[in-house]
């Protein structure tokens, strides 16, 4: 036992560490609603602001820290404060995309401000030691982070427990707008919290940078082992999030006793992400529930479509969305031809490197279909999508042989494996929706990731391992046209389903799940054999596209198919359009682009280019595809004749009911009379 | 069991259920019985537990206590799909619209989750036929390309009704249908659910959750009233018009701050300004 003294005293600093990240992390969610996940990012950010301020402009700690807690860190938290705040009332997904795609702003912005290489924080307290006991030596560091930890934590906890504070916060957590009527401002009291939360983060930075090295990727990791924590107080407790913190963080360090590497070291790493996994299993329906206290009439808007979702419909035209019941629908036609001449054209202009980035483009595109049908249209959010992948690739790697003879069939093992994985993963969904569902998958991928993708066995291990270009029935795939003209067909082939399914009875299944799951099953729908089936029907195929993911590429290693590339396929499917086959489109576009070589003065804004335009776009379903459409719509309309451009002004709802005055029945025409006094949802008794 | 006058089961029943949402009871031993073929009501101030109920007998809320039946069978435990394909079905106060669909996908998607293999040829022409009926029936015909969550409450509580009436239900449970709507598509609605339940001869019975007291007392044929989670009165409209107790019930909220949407309908009805 005595050997693990020193084990339990590094436990515990990095427990108090993680136990900051949990508190800051529970308290916006607790006054604001908002589960940030740019919080690892923020704390990076901070670290590399210290770093900026003190070890590049020499500034002295005694002044560089409280620049950085008085003034950095508090204008983070109020701009996140009144960045969320103007989406109070969204769904869940769309408050989840944004913190994503925050974390991506900050993730692509530090290696602009600061440079992109690992730099390496000096402590911020002295590091020598005393002695506790016999033997037993704890560093001055140690000591002071954890009675700094604690300080703050009690003082959080009294501040929320004796001040009109934490009284605001109860009253604003359970009815914002009644919170309001009794005066309490219901703004101040989430600045504040920000505020508090994001200065949190900067210490987290401060204190586990010296530690880990800091750089753009490991702290934005360290920081989600306190999901788990937060989550074990269901996002409310205080001190519940600040014993799991402690909890984790002893368990991990006395796990390390027993090796650095090896199985051991793999199960240490990968214990915050199974604590939150089986956290979400096992806390299932009582976490909704705290949660739904917040948003008491949330129920239908937390997985369905925003006021602002709504009024981009309405700016569509019905003559339009009335074209849906045509046999061979237009917009199918058009894609088709497209992908066609695309196909036959490209080759003759593009050689070589650029030909191979166009197919993997495409791959890519397959693979945002999947997350399309699974996210746009079913409503499950996934951040585990490119662990299929890595499936699916790895899987034709071990059995397609040199020369990719047996491809096909391994591609379709892949797929067969995904399906139990997709199951396993679909498993929170029946319980859980919205935020813990992005957790839960999140957990998933870094479970994959540090768990399975890791071991040499599987995937070859760091330098990865190669990959054949297919052969299909005699023909080999090896060349870049070849295997260009596959990734076409293969998306083409993706596409067509997608679309057929999408228009027919499918399509209208899975948009009942994501609009109103309750109403499904009111009416008939298994929700649990349906959910399960799109997350085993999605996984599967994102595994077949893995496999040509890996021919494309030629080697694939873990890191290919690691969390942040399931979040990346995210961000990008947001952008191009989440409920669109042409969104996916974009997306494999987007990615595209990243590949082809480009000067290196611009290359390193595009992510940041990506990441503010999801931020932005995060509220449109349809991404940059309904941007374009409004863009030609307008332009077209500018180019019409004149009496046709008058007419097309008009708002589309005066448009169809005037259209058909005679038709009308009296009772529609009866409501479309009253039409300003209903426009208005729920109403009296509600 | 009790059985009905001609010895079947009812069409719904619900015995002794009893709902708690933390430390307050929602519904307290309360009893509900919906007879084949006819229009039953329920009604009771704000927050007396009408939908609570509503959501224990389709299955979306376990009750603490108490057994729920459908035409005789017990379904306490079935999920809530299971009670729908045994043809329950209801509509929401608060819209639950498939928001993102046209108002004839709304229509299809319940049609095809009711009915086993709707997707395919003959079934499938008859899955549309059946929804274009229905949508004439309601007026809803002008409007099928609309997405639904850009309707007005209103027209979105017809999609609602319509969305049920696809599903070819034994019972109908409707949640203040008439909410947002104006008097004269109020009584339009009244003679659509009464032809509707009329034309299943003694097939489908709708149970109705409504405010419009003149509504109620025009179409149901039996009221039940709740009051703070307990039945009070249960009986023929006039039966309910008379009784003091609730009577009592709707004029003690009436002190109260908030107006009661509907209030003044229960006062002109009891009030016999009729
Ligand atoms: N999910 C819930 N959690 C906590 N309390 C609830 C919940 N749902 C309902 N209640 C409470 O149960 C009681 C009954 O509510 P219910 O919605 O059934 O009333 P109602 O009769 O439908 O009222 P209304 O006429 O306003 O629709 C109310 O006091 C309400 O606050
Ligand atoms: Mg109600």
């Amino acid at each position: 036992m005595g050997v693990l003294w020193p084990f339990l005293v590094i436990g515990i600093f990095a427990g108090s560490i993680y136990g900051l990240a949990a508190m800051g992390v529970v308290l916006t969610y607790k006054t604001a609603g908002v589960f940030n996940f740019a919080y690892g990012a923020v704390a990076m950010f901070c670290a590399f602001t210290y770093w900026q301020l003190h070890d590049a402009w020499h500034l002295t700690a005694w002044l560089a820290l409280p620049l950085l807690l008085g003034v950095v860190a508090p204008l983070i938290g109020l701009a996140f404060e009144r960045l969320f705040r103007s989406l109070v009332g969204t769904s869940a997904e769309i408050q989840i995309v944004v913190s994503l795609g925050i974390l991506a702003v900050f993730q692509s912005a530090a290696p602009i401000l600061y440079g992109g290489q690992t730099r390496s924080l000096q402590n911020l307290f002295p590091l020598s030691t005393f002695e506790l006991g016999s033997r037993l030596h704890v560093g001055y560091d140690q000591l002071a982070t954890v009675i700094v930890s604690l300080a703050l934590g009690t003082g959080l906890w009294l501040l929320l427990r004796r001040t009109r504070f934490g009284l605001a916060t109860r009253a604003v957590v359970d009815n914002r707008d009644l919170a309001a009527m009794i005066g309490v401002n219901a703004n101040a009291v989430s600045r504040l919290s920000w505020v508090v939360s994001s200065v949190f983060a900067a210490l987290v930075g401060v204190l586990l940078s010296p530690s880990q090295g800091l750089n753009v990727y490991v702290l934005v990791v360290v920081v989600i082992y306190s999901f788990a924590p937060a989550v074990l107080g269901r996002l409310r407790s205080l001190p519940l999030a600040y014993a799991g913190a402690l909890i984790l963080g002893v368990v991990q360090s006395v796990l390390s006793r027993w090796g650095s590497s090896g199985a051991v070291s793999d199960i240490e790493a990968s214990i915050p992400y199974l604590a939150l996994f089986v956290l979400l299993i096992v806390l299932g329906r009582r976490l909704e529930e705290s949660g739904s206290a917040l948003r008491p009439l949330a129920r239908a808007s937390a997985t369905g479509p925003d006021a602002l979702d709504r009024s981009e419909a309405a700016r569509t035209d019905p003559r339009r969305s009335r074209q849906r019941w045509r046999f061979f629908p237009s917009q199918l036609g058009i894609g088709a031809a497209g992908l066609l001449a695309a196909g036959l054209v490209l080759p003759v202009f593009m050689n070589g490197p650029h030909l191979v980035d166009v197919s993997s483009g495409l791959v890519y595109a397959s693979i945002a279909l999947t997350l399309v049908i699974l996210t746009g249209w079913a409503g499950q959010i996934s951040l585990a999508q490119f662990s299929f992948v890595g499936v699916g690739a790895f899987t034709v790697g071990h059995l397609a042989g040199a020369h990719g003879s047996n491809f096909l069939l391994a591609a379709i093992i892949g797929a067969l494996i995904a399906v139990p994985l997709g199951i396993l993963v679909g498993l929170p969904s029946l319980r859980l929706s919205g935020l813990y569902l992005a957790l839960a998958t999140m957990a998933f991928a870094l479970l994959m990731d540090n768990l399975v993708f890791v071991r040499t066995s599987v995937s070859g291990g760091y330098t990865g391992m190669a990959v054949a270009r297919p052969r299909l029935f005699g023909v080999s795939f090896a060349s870049t046209t070849r295997f260009y003209e596959l990734a076409l067909a293969v998306f083409a082939v993706f596409a067509l389903l997608a679309f057929i399914a999408r228009r027919g009875a499918i399509g209208r299944r899975l948009q009942m799940l994501r609009d109103s799951p309750v109403a499904a099953s009111t009416l008939g729908v298994n929700l649990t054999a349906t959910k399960l089936a799109v997350f085993a029907v999605c996984g599967a195929m994102a595994s077949f596209a893995g496999a040509l993911y890996g021919a494309g590429h030629q080697t694939v290693s873990p890191s290919n198919f690691a969390f942040s590339a399931s979040l990346e396929l995210l961000l990008l499917v947001v952008l191009g359009g989440r409920s669109l086959v042409s969104g996916a489109l974009i997306a494999g576009g987007l990615y595209a682009v990243q590949l082809l070589a480009i000067p290196a003065s611009i290359e390193r804004y595009i992510p940041l280019t990506i990441a503010l335009g999801v931020v932005n776009m995060a509220q449109n379903p349809e991404g940059t595809v309904a941007v374009v459409r409004q863009q030609v719509r307008e332009i077209m309309s500018v180019l019409k004749p004149m009496e046709r451009a008058v007419e097309r002004r008009e708002p589309p709802r005066a448009l169809s009911r005037e259209s058909h005055p005679g038709r009308m029945p009296r009772l529609a025409a009866g409501v479309g009379g009253a039409g300003g006094g209903l426009g208005t949802r729920g109403n009296a008794g509600s | 069991m009790s059985l009905g006058a001609s010895g079947q089961a009812h069409a719904l029943e619900a015995r002794g259920i009893s709902v708690r949402f933390g430390g307050s009871r929602a519904l307290d031993g309360v009893d509900l019985v919906l007879r084949r073929g006819e229009i039953g009501g329920l009604i009771g101030p704000n927050g007396a537990g009408k939908t609570t109920l509503f959501n224990v007998v389709t299955g979306l809320c376990q009750p603490s206590s108490g057994s729920v039946f459908l035409d005789g069978c017990e379904i306490t435990s079935w999920t809530p799909h299971r009670r729908a394909r045994a043809g329950m079905t209801r509509t929401f106060q608060r819209l639950e619209l498939f928001a993102r669909m046209t108002v004839q996908e709304n229509l299809l998607a319940a049609r095809e989750a009711s009915v086993r293999w709707a997707v395919f040829g003959r079934k499938m022409r008859d899955s549309q036929r059946e929804v274009s009926e229905v949508m004439e029936m309601l007026g809803l015909a002008p409007l099928a390309a609309r997405i639904a969550g850009d309707l007005p409450t209103g027209q979105g509580r017809l999609v609602e009704l319509g969305r049920a009436l696809c599903s070819s239900p034994k019972v109908i449970l409707l949640d203040e249908p008439s909410s947002g709507l104006d008097s004269a598509e109020t009584s339009r609605l009244g003679a659509i659910l009464v032809e509707a339940v009329a034309n299943q001869r003694g097939e489908m019975s709708a149970l109705l959750v409504e405010h419009d007291m003149s509504l109620v007392m025009e179409l149901c044929d039996s009221i039940t009233v709740l009051d703070a989670g307990k039945r009070i009165a249960h009986g023929s409209p006039a039966e309910v018009r008379a009784n003091p107790a609730v009577v009592a019930a709707y004029l003690g909220t009436e002190g109260g701050s908030s107006p009661l949407a509907g209030s003044t309908g229960m006062r002109a009805a009891l009030g016999g300004e009729r």
